[in-house]
């Protein structure tokens, strides 16, 4: 895939050791990072690792303990005037249930002050003229999130925050939201993506922020944080004598190995002393259907990298 | 302030609520229960009371009664005066006369019910004069002036409860409902400011009150010209804005729709309640001064009943004014606090 060259000029998302505090719980511990124009950038974390704190401080819903935070240059915290410019998509699918998909948008279209036009042609993109004058409670999860991005959208704002956009949607779903994520990168806005899906991360993100207990534990581009931190590994699969089973459980260590598809699968860092001769034994206790090395994967690259491991 | 993003939350805000069968009943409730009034304007049927009679004397009293008050009494022997007053205080019958020879009977009137007892007094006294011989001599001719539809008596009360219904209860359950489900949020990433928001809000509640007031009024075919008519309309539209400041309030505070509901559930009360008992003790009456439901419920009642003007109402449309102002910047003051707090 091919990505938006990144301008290096005033970044569209700035943050400067931002802190958190909600009683005695320090949600973010002075985090700093710089989104630029064009970008999508990813802000990775599992579950309570501060992700939906920040987005709030970014929508300028919540303010900072300390620190401070800036979209397209002006603060966040009471600034309306910045809402013309920023689009947020919640995790949650924040509509109003009881009003069609169309009076939803005409809503918020009239708080924008944008034309009805422009509501028909989003509904188009995102495939929901024909359900447009049903009930939202009537929609599944997917139409309301592709709503929701509707929503976010009708402005054509050049800045848009996402949190967990695909969140407990089909693979259906997910891909009509990566698709309008790629189609808006295409139009040069800048994307604020936060997810714990670290595929979505890998396939769609310029840069990624691995957060963590409220700080930012690497940021990079993803291939750089697999190099980086990525450990390649030679997979061997291989037919198992039957007696030669346990001799071989015991003989490699018990996170190199694992069953897949009836087929014993063992991985060993590609630097690891002496990996020719432990080749050579395997191939001693069955037949081996397949050998190659892999890459590291981002969420194994998260796991070491913040020794955590994301659902 | 943007009149068209004002507009835009009131008309969402009525497409809501005509879909939100919470809020249709809340708002059908008054409306219905008002078509009762509209029935006390029928002819009524007379009362009958019933009536207990014992002594040695009953026998002839209770075909006398029978014969000559058939109209208004409905008598039932009984044995011993004892009974007959055990009846009476369980209120199984209106009264029980001791009829035993002499100068004069002796009547125990129920007097758990005052809407009953004057009638009835009036009732004995007549008939039983006319048992005795004599003519009771009323020595006084009554006329009734303001002899107008029941219903516009008991109006002005319905109208104030109505308004404390919507503001409070309605006004509620609907921002605790934004709340909940995060729609504030969204509105507040959008480019209304504060102000319209809750400006959008008040006047959603304003109008609604407006609205079902008048089709009220209307179902209960007053018609109100001139002074009276704007009077009313004043008074409503300023009791409207506290209410619903009260009701926006309670929303902001609320955590759900559900702790909504019960915190106006107990505010509702002591706001209607104090106001139609005012009259009954100096007490009732300086705790009604302090809310606003009292201005609102006395300034109808005069514009409504006896067609004030505005002079008239001056004393209700101030303070209800201050109430009105005062709620509305508290309501700001509220969201803004509210609203940081969470942040």
């Amino acid at each position: 895939m091919q990505r938006a060259v990144i301008a290096m000029t005033q970044p569209a998302i700035a943050v400067e050791n931002l802190v958190k505090q909600y009683g005695q719980t320090l949600a973010l511990q002075g985090i700093s990072f710089q989104v630029y124009p064009g970008e999508v950038f990813g802000y990775l974390g599992p579950n309570g690792a501060g992700k939906t704190t920040t987005i709030r401080l970014l929508a300028g819903l919540s303010s900072p303990t300390s620190g401070a935070c800036w979209v397209l240059g002006q603060p966040t915290f009471k600034n309306p005037a910045l809402y013309r410019h920023l689009g947020i998509v919640f995790e949650e699918s924040h509509l109003y249930e009881r009003l069609t998909g169309m009076e939803n948008l005409r809503f918020f279209g009239a708080l924008h002050g944008v034309p009805t036009a422009r509501i028909q042609e989003l509904l188009e993109t995102y495939d929901l003229v024909k359900a447009a004058k049903r009930p939202v409670r009537t929609y599944s999860k997917g139409m309301k999130r592709r709503l929701f991005i509707c929503r976010a959208l009708l402005h054509d704002p050049e800045v848009l925050i996402m949190d967990e956009p695909t969140s407990g949607l089909d693979p259906t779903s997910a891909a009509v939201i990566h698709a309008a994520i790629d189609h808006y990168r295409k139009q040069g806005k800048t994307i604020f993506l936060s997810t714990h899906d670290m595929s979505e991360a890998e396939a769609l993100c310029d840069r990624v922020a691995f957060l963590s207990k409220g700080r930012i534990a690497a940021l990079d581009q993803p291939k750089a944080l697999m190099r980086r931190y990525g450990q390649p590994v030679v997979v061997i699969q291989l037919k198992p004598a039957a007696e030669a089973v346990d001799t071989l459980e015991k003989a490699v260590s018990s996170d190199q190995v694992s069953w897949e598809d009836e087929l014993l699968t063992v991985r060993l860092p590609l630097d690891e002393p002496g990996l020719g001769a432990k080749i050579d034994q395997l191939r001693d206790w069955g037949q081996i259907i397949s050998i190659h090395t892999q890459e590291a994967s981002l969420g194994e690259v998260f796991r070491q990298v913040t020794g955590t491991k994301l659902p | 302030m943007n009149i068209g993003r004002i507009t835009a939350i009131v008309c969402k805000d009525f497409l809501e609520a005509l879909r939100n069968k919470t809020v249709l009943i809340a708002v059908l409730l008054p409306l219905v229960a008002s078509l009762f009034l509209a029935a006390v304007d029928n002819p009524q049927q007379p009362q009958m009371f019933l009536v207990g009679v014992t002594g040695s004397e009953s026998r002839q009293l209770t075909l006398f009664l029978k014969e000559a008050a058939a109209d208004a009494i409905v008598v039932s022997p009984y044995r011993d005066a004892a009974a007959g007053k055990e009846a009476v205080t369980q209120g199984q019958i209106h009264a029980l006369i001791v009829a035993e020879p002499g100068e004069r009977f002796i009547a125990y009137l129920d007097g758990a019910n005052p809407m009953n007892y004057f009638p009835l007094k009036d009732v004995l006294q007549t008939v039983l004069s006319a048992y005795k011989g004599r003519r009771f001599e009323p020595v006084v001719d009554l006329v009734i002036l303001n002899q107008g539809k029941t219903s516009t008596s008991l109006l002005p009360l319905w109208l104030t409860v109505t308004a404390v219904m919507i503001g409070v209860m309605v006004l509620s359950g609907s921002f605790a409902e934004e709340k909940e489900k995060g729609t504030l949020d969204s509105i507040r990433v959008s480019s209304a400011v504060d102000g319209e928001i809750l400006l959008g809000k008040g006047i959603f509640g304003t109008l609604l009150v407006l609205v079902v007031s008048s089709i009220m009024l209307w179902l209960n075919k007053v018609e109100l010209k001139g002074e009276p008519a704007a009077a009313a309309a004043l008074l409503l539209i300023l009791g409207a804005v506290s209410f619903t400041a009260i009701g926006l309030i309670i929303g902001l505070h609320a955590r759900s729709q559900s702790a909504a509901r019960a915190i106006s559930t107990l505010v509702y009360l002591p706001l209607i309640f104090p106001a139609v008992t005012a009259d009954l003790s100096p007490i009732t009456r300086r705790a009604a001064e302090v809310l606003p439901s009292f201005y609102l419920y006395r300034g109808l009642r005069k514009a409504l009943q006896y067609q004030a003007d505005w002079e008239s109402v001056g004393g209700e449309i101030l303070p209800l004014a201050g109430f009105a102002l005062v709620l509305s910047l508290l309501t700001l003051l509220a969201y803004r606090r509210t609203l940081d707090r969470e942040r």
